[in-house]
């Protein structure tokens, strides 16, 4: 699925340059759970953006679904990212002015889709995910679980082969994290490759394996053997 | 008070942190306030000052017919009629405008010379700088010989002659005894305009043909209310006895309709509708200042946000929040009026600058303290309405919503999103209201510049000529001398000047008309066809004018029909006469004019011989481009009796000499040299281009065209920077939206057209409103267009069209800067 060879990320500073990334070197395969840990700084979510394509100052290889997305120019990429990645942000990121069904068809108003096929898909969605009586009100009036449950949603409406989540539950209490975590289980096991940035066991544990992050390297890795093998 | 000035300091402060936002804020302040603080002195000193008289609220004008804005003449025996009657006007005197040559030692000076009744400068009540006033017996028939001058001409031609009171001058070769010199803030008659800074006054003496003649209208009639009686108190009076001036006179055609209006009205005239226009332009302009200027300071309320939590947190009361933040508005107002006042300032000298009489009253234009009070207020108003809002938003802060959740940005159906967009939208509809009106003045300007004068101007110059002896129009009779008549002045001096002029360096040909067409010189008789007579005292009027010199060739007025007047119409052959199309037209239709004869009044205005009408001319503009050609008839000079009234009227007070130049070249040397061999002691002046005489006529128009194009100017550089600034406020505010559209999948041309449709819609929101407006406004507008309908097409067009590019331009750096976001950044994953 994912084939990660030599990424680096830096940025330049006054005197030289930071490290965000070195030479990391990674392999998923299609329906994993995996998730990257690390403590602040270790560039979690830089790998993360580097995953999600919404990064493109990297240097190395990185091959999506057996594409070369490091030959790809940048239109090319955001259509990638479009068609095979789905993103959760730990504030949800729901746009306020738009309802829950508004919020969900986002990603595929973007896409050259006839209006009454998205609304299909959005009304299954929200069936999917039991927020039908929720489809017409404003982030504003759902509590945060609620607010997640709609930002999955969104990201999973125009089923990606790949789900990226940033601190899902971060801003979550303990109960509403474990339906979140309960849900992306369910998804993983309906085909979906998940990869999740966690500070918290309780939630990793809910994946299969877990690559840990520290200074920029690649410290540990939980998965078999040949699966880490470049 | 420590609070206040820590309110102001803190504001000082802001502004000096951001000096773009604040020299935005005080340059649009600026130009809102100074504008409109210019365009109230104006209307202050022309419309709401009184006159400088004493009681100068009760001055009344008595004229005949109905009100019009213009001063109208009627008889003095309608004048002595009056004055008996009306017993609620405390004073009724009279005067009559005319003209004289003041022949000094070296020059004779044309000068305005109106004729009044002793009576009406006392009734003004202004004291001379020098001498006394006319005394009753001078205003007598046949009483002295007496002129009182201006200050004016008393410094030009006199040279400030402290012994000048006692002393012998010709006027018109006649000699005078000066009795006064009026100081040069008197300016009677107002109607004159800048004329009166030179004039003379002579005291009218009535003549026998005022004395007889109820139809010898030159007077103007001036009365002053007593204190206490309402105008419409007067005016029912007036109606009585103009009643019974009808009825004792047995002349049914004279209604014996007078009516009265303020003094003040007349001198004004058609100005003030112009000068009213142009401040309701310049008050749009300021309320979309203040739209602007609002919009800035909502988005620094709005940016601002935390600051305020904090306060409130730390204990300030929306109280005075609201007061902190109306300081800063204040503040940024009182910078505005300081630059506003200096803009003013510069205003009011470049009004100084326009021509002579371009509105009325201009040179007594200046700031007073009352237009400071004035630009107070507007400053207040527009702290009021800029601050206010923004005042009210940031007063009603959460703070601990503010200080606890993470900015989640303004949306665009947020309360503060849409008053911004609401503020935008409105400015934009202002904008279409003031640009549809410059269309309509454009389209009626080109209109005027295109329209058919009748005449060509291509290399024709003018010039008016007074003779010496000029006997003006107040002293016109017909003379009972049983001797030799006297030789006309046309015969004696205007023909070989002439002839003369064709021979100078440089001059084509030449003519004169008593008559130029687009100026005021306007002479009206009554008369009646011969062959077909109108009914006693049912005679139609007709403009008349002597011409010499072949005028229509001159002119290139086309001859419809017959010949027009030429050299060979000498005094001794058969009195002939040329009428106009528009005279063929109402009083000849159906038949052929040439032939027939006109009764011009016989005995009583000395024209005994009716001329035969030997040709028709074609219609020229008379009065003004707007108005269309008046019946006219056409004398040959040098056929009208020297006996008559006609002569004096016609001939003998002024003459308009038109010569034609080999190229675009100034002849009045030339010109002055020929009359100094010819007709030595002759007044010559206003030499300009028929170019420019016609040009005059349209310099209202032109000059309302212009400011309104500026304000209209100035309103669309406002548009675009609100609209600019309130759609980067909306990236601003929509940069978390915008990144997450982005991480989504959102393309940047994505990005770039949702922005450019949002700045068309509120430009179309706000157009749509501003058509409307204009529509319903567009009917304030019909007096002052030609050739145009207030809905005009074409112009609605042009501007929805403009508004369009603009709001497409405003959003291009906005859409530049929304497409360029990035969606890593604004979504703070680190």
């Amino acid at each position: 699925m994912i084939h990660l060879k030599d990424i680096e990320r830096s940025y330049k500073t006054g005197t030289g340059q930071a490290w965000v990334l070195r030479r990391i070197q990674m392999q998923i395969a299609e329906g994993e759970f995996v998730t990257i840990m690390g403590p602040s700084g270790a560039g979690k979510s830089s790998l993360l953006n580097v995953l999600a394509l919404l990064d493109d100052q990297w240097e190395g290889e990185y091959w999506l679904k057996g594409e070369p997305v490091h030959k790809l120019g940048r239109k090319q990429r955001a259509d990638v990212a479009r068609r095979e990645i789905g993103m959760v942000f730990q504030s949800y990121h729901l746009l306020d002015d738009l309802t829950v069904a508004e919020n969900i068809d986002l990603p595929l108003s973007y896409k050259s889709m006839p209006r009454s096929e998205r609304q299909a898909m959005v009304a299954d969605t929200l069936d999917r995910f039991n927020i039908v009586g929720k489809k017409d009100l404003y982030p504003s009036q759902l509590s945060g679980g609620q607010q997640q449950l709609v930002g999955i949603a969104r990201a999973v409406i125009h089923k990606p082969a790949l789900l990226l989540a940033d601190e899902p539950t971060g801003n979550l209490h303990s109960g509403q994290a474990k339906e979140i975590m309960e849900l992306f289980c369910e998804l993983n096991e309906q085909g979906t490759t998940i990869v999740q940035v966690t500070h918290s066991d309780a939630n990793a544990a809910f994946g299969s394996r877990v690559i840990e992050l520290r200074d920029g390297w690649m410290i540990k890795d939980t998965a078999p053997a040949e699966v880490t093998a470049s | 008070m420590r609070t206040w000035m820590a309110d102001i300091s803190f504001a000082l402060r802001q502004l000096r942190k951001a000096p773009g936002f604040a020299l935005l804020a005080v340059l649009t302040l600026a130009f809102g306030i100074g504008a409109n603080t210019a365009m109230f002195t104006v209307l202050e000193n022309v419309l709401l000052r009184p006159l400088p008289y004493a009681g100068a609220s009760r001055l009344v004008a008595i004229q005949p017919g109905p009100g019009t804005d213009s001063p109208r003449a009627t008889s003095w025996l309608d004048y002595r009629d009056i004055r008996h009657g009306l017993k609620n006007v405390a004073e009724v005197a009279g005067y009559s405008d005319d003209l004289a040559v003041v022949q000094g030692k070296d020059t004779s000076t044309a000068v305005a010379a109106p004729h009044v009744t002793p009576s009406l400068l006392r009734m003004l009540g202004t004291k001379p700088l020098l001498g006394r006033t006319f005394t009753p017996q001078e205003g007598l028939a046949g009483g002295p010989q007496v002129v009182l001058l201006s200050e004016g001409i008393w410094r030009k031609v006199f040279h400030s002659d402290p012994d000048i009171v006692g002393k012998v001058i010709h006027i018109s070769s006649v000699p005078h005894t000066v009795v006064g010199v009026m100081p040069a803030s008197f300016g009677f008659p107002e109607e004159e305009g800048s004329s009166t800074k030179t004039a003379i006054w002579l005291p009218l003496q009535p003549t026998h043909a005022m004395l007889t003649k109820r139809g010898y209208s030159f007077f103007l009639i001036l009365g002053k209310l007593h204190p206490g009686v309402s105008m419409v108190q007067a005016r029912a009076q007036l109606h009585l006895v103009s009643k019974q001036l009808a009825d004792v006179n047995h002349d049914p055609a004279r209604d014996g309709n007078f009516t009265m209006l303020s003094y003040a009205k007349t001198v004004v005239g058609s100005t003030r509708p112009v000068l009213m226009g142009l401040f309701a332009a310049l008050l749009l302009v300021l309320l979309i200042a203040c739209a602007n200027v609002a919009n800035l300071l909502l988005a620094r309320a709005i940016g601002r946000q935390q600051e305020f939590a904090v306060r409130v947190a730390l204990g300030a009361g929306r109280a005075r929040l609201l007061r902190q933040v109306m300081t800063e508005g204040a503040v940024l107002s009182g910078l505005g009026c300081v630059a506003g006042f200096a803009l003013a300032t510069a205003a009011i000298e470049s009004v100084h600058k326009l021509p002579p009489d371009t509105i009325p009253r201009m040179s007594a234009i200046h700031l007073r303290w009352t237009v400071v009070l004035v630009m107070a207020a507007i400053a207040t108003f527009t702290t009021v309405l800029s601050s206010l809002l923004p005042a009210v938003m940031v007063s009603g802060v959460d703070p601990q919503a503010t200080l606890q959740s993470a900015s989640r940005g303004v949306g665009t159906r947020s309360v503060r999103g849409k008053l911004t967009a609401w503020l935008v939208m409105a400015e934009i509809a202002l904008s279409t209201l003031l640009l549809v009106s410059t269309g309509l003045l454009a389209r009626t300007m080109w209109n005027l510049e295109h329209a058919w004068l009748g005449f060509q101007t291509t290399r024709l110059t003018t010039f008016q000529v007074t003779p010496p002896n000029a006997a003006g129009f107040s002293g016109m009779s017909v003379s009972s001398n049983l001797g030799a008549p006297p030789t006309s002045v046309a015969v004696l001096s205007y023909d070989p000047v002439l002839a003369r002029l064709r021979e100078a360096p440089g001059i084509e040909n030449a003519a004169y008309t008593t008559m130029l067409p687009l100026t005021n010189s306007l002479i009206q008789s009554s008369f009646s066809v011969v062959e077909h007579p109108a009914k006693k005292h049912h005679e139609p009027q007709a403009l008349m004018t002597a011409v010499g010199g072949d005028y229509a060739k001159l002119m290139g007025t086309p001859m419809l029909r017959g010949r027009m007047i030429d050299a060979d119409d000498k005094a001794s052959a058969p009195p002939v006469a040329v009428i106009n199309e528009e005279m063929a037209k109402k009083y000849f239709a159906g038949r052929n004019p040439i032939g027939e004869h006109l009764d011009l009044g016989g005995k009583d205005t000395g024209i005994v011989v009716p001329p035969v009408i030997v040709g028709v001319i074609a219609n020229e503009r008379t009065t003004s481009m707007e108005q269309p050609a008046q019946p006219m008839i056409l004398l040959p000079g040098d056929q009208i009796p020297t006996t008559s009234l006609f002569y004096q009227a016609l001939v003998d007070s002024f003459q308009n000499f038109i010569v034609k130049t080999r190229g675009n070249i100034p002849v009045a040397r030339e010109v002055r040299d020929v009359f100094d061999q010819q007709a030595p002691g002759f007044a010559l002046d206003n030499f300009q281009t028929m170019q420019t005489v016609v040009n005059q006529t349209t310099f209202n128009q032109r000059l309302g065209l212009d400011l309104t194009a500026s304000f209209a100017g100035m309103a669309i550089l406002m548009v675009i920077a609100g609209l600019y600034g309130v759609l980067s406020q909306f990236v601003g505010f929509r940069r978390r939206e915008i990144g997450i559209r982005l991480a989504l999948g959102a393309s940047r041309q994505q990005i770039l057209r949702m922005i450019f449709r949002q700045s068309l819609m509120l430009a179309g929101y706000g157009l749509g409103c501003g058509l409307v407006i204009s529509m319903v406004a567009g009917r304030l507008l019909r007096s002052f267009l030609y050739g145009v309908q207030p809905f005009d097409l074409p112009t609605y067009a042009g501007v929805l069209g403009l508004l369009l590019l603009v709001s497409v331009a405003a959003a291009v750096w906005p859409a530049k800067q929304a497409a360029s976001v990035d969606p890593m950044a604004t979504l703070r994953m680190d």
